[in-house]
């Protein structure tokens, strides 16, 4: 038998990827709205530190949920969710409380601040272009008044996508990536549950990246999209 | 989640077969030994991201395949900042705020220092003036009415003439044309006049008469 070709250990470890995904954390934010609202008016009339609870709060929030799915890369990830606080805090004043979290607008700033990035760094960047291009370049205007389930909304879309991107990949590619990426089993288990070597995983893993780069960057590249979606 | 240093090699060598345009071998398609050499290297840095160890210098082709399998693990929730990092950010944010907003009051304060010191500038060099006038008169005043010193008295010279420093003109006398290149016998005359000062004032010091 090739080494590479299926396991019977193949159809568990492809069942879909959201069977076994980490949930989304139900309550992960420890701030309300009117805490938020008192917050914010707080820092309008110079308080700028009253915002640190909410800025904790949906740092984490933006880096989980928006950055990072789009970037792929914790510090560049990092720099961008430091560069959409400082916006914000220097920008506090023209944030007008309309009853809703401060959060759309913080989303909204990181999103321009990744197609930023993307614009500055012209360098191949076809997944991470894509899933920017995939991102709404406005927050709705409707959206949820309540950040959690804003970025509840966002990892399920964010989920979705994968999901869609793994369903074109061969059987094999897509057992690899699950098990690794979303499972996150080690090398050696991975390579077990595939009934292969760990070696012959890891040229499985390499390949699978590559497939799953190449099918998602080309089945969602619209360069006129990104292009009207610049600021 | 502790950070550790990375343990996979800095790479910077160019992934031949694995740029963006390349096609994907199939997964039953055989792996040369290039492909599982890189296969081995990528599953390292993807080893060390999940540890938490940030990648080294990584070629193009790589960064943008690390940075796939790492957006891929964020978009199903995998990765997470943390309490810590999170507050040391927005710390950060709000520190550089407070001291973006000083500098404004700094400004103000800066330009009413400036203002006075511009007031103080402009009367300056009229007081350097002055002030130098004044000076000078009073040095060209001591030096006028200064009371003149008093006249050291010579001294008195008790000492014998063979004792004195003293020309010899009145030993050697005019000379001559013809004995101008003796010059070697006026020295030898100079020389035992002095020479017989100088015996005098020794015997002179030990009292024997002559």
């Amino acid at each position: 038998m090739d080494p590479l070709s299926p396991s019977p250990a193949l159809a568990q470890a492809s069942a879909p990827a959201s069977a076994a995904a980490p949930s989304s954390p139900s309550r992960e934010l420890a701030i309300d709205l009117a805490t938020e609202q008192t917050s914010i008016a707080q820092a309008q009339a110079g308080d700028l530190s009253a915002l640190a609870p909410v800025l904790t709060a949906y740092a984490k929030l933006l880096y989980a949920t928006v950055v990072m799915p789009r970037v792929g890369n914790a510090t560049i990830a990092h720099d961008i969710v430091r560069e959409t606080l400082a916006t914000a805090v220097e920008k506090i004043d023209r944030f007008a409380w309309q009853g809703k979290s401060i959060y759309p607008w913080l989303r909204q700033i990181a999103i321009n601040k990744i197609f930023d990035m993307h614009r500055h760094h012209q360098r191949s960047r076809r997944l991470a272009d894509a899933l920017a291009m995939q991102t709404d370049a406005t927050t709705d205007a409707d959206a949820s008044p309540d950040a959690q389930l804003i970025a509840d909304q966002e990892r399920r879309h964010n989920r979705a996508r994968i999901d869609a991107a793994l369903a074109q990949l061969a059987d094999r590619y897509r057992s690899a990536l699950e098990l690794r990426l979303i499972h996150e089993l080690s090398r050696e288990d991975c390579a077990k549950q595939l009934g292969v070597t760990v070696s012959t995983f890891d040229v499985l893993l390499f390949r699978a990246v590559r497939a799953f780069r190449k099918t998602f960057g080309t089945r969602n590249s619209q360069p006129e999209t990104l292009a009207g979606a610049l600021p | 989640m502790t950070q550790r240093p990375p343990t996979s090699a800095p790479s910077t060598a160019p992934l031949d077969g694995d740029g963006e345009h390349d096609a994907v071998p199939a997964p039953d398609d055989a792996a040369s030994s290039s492909e599982r050499m890189r296969a081995a290297q990528f599953a390292e840095l993807l080893d060390d991201d999940v540890n938490g160890s940030p990648p080294p210098a990584l070629a193009v082709a790589t960064r943008n395949q690390l940075e796939t399998a790492v957006a891929m693990r964020a978009s199903v929730g995998r990765v997470t900042l943390d309490d810590a990092a999170a507050a040391a950010m927005v710390a950060s944010v709000l520190q550089d705020a407070s001291v973006r907003a000083q500098p404004a009051a700094a400004v103000d304060e800066l330009a009413a220092h400036r203002s006075k010191a511009r007031q103080r500038g402009s009367r300056t060099p009229w007081l350097v003036a002055g002030g130098s006038m004044v000076v000078a008169a009073a040095a060209v005043l001591m030096l006028v009415l200064r009371p003149t010193p008093p006249t050291a008295p010579a001294a008195k010279t008790n000492v014998p003439l063979a004792w004195q420093s003293r020309p010899a003109d009145p030993l050697i006398g005019a000379i001559d044309r013809a004995q101008a290149g003796n010059a070697a016998a006026r020295i030898d005359a100079i020389y035992a006049d002095r020479l017989d000062g100088y015996r005098n004032a020794r015997y002179a010091q030990a009292g024997v008469v002559q």
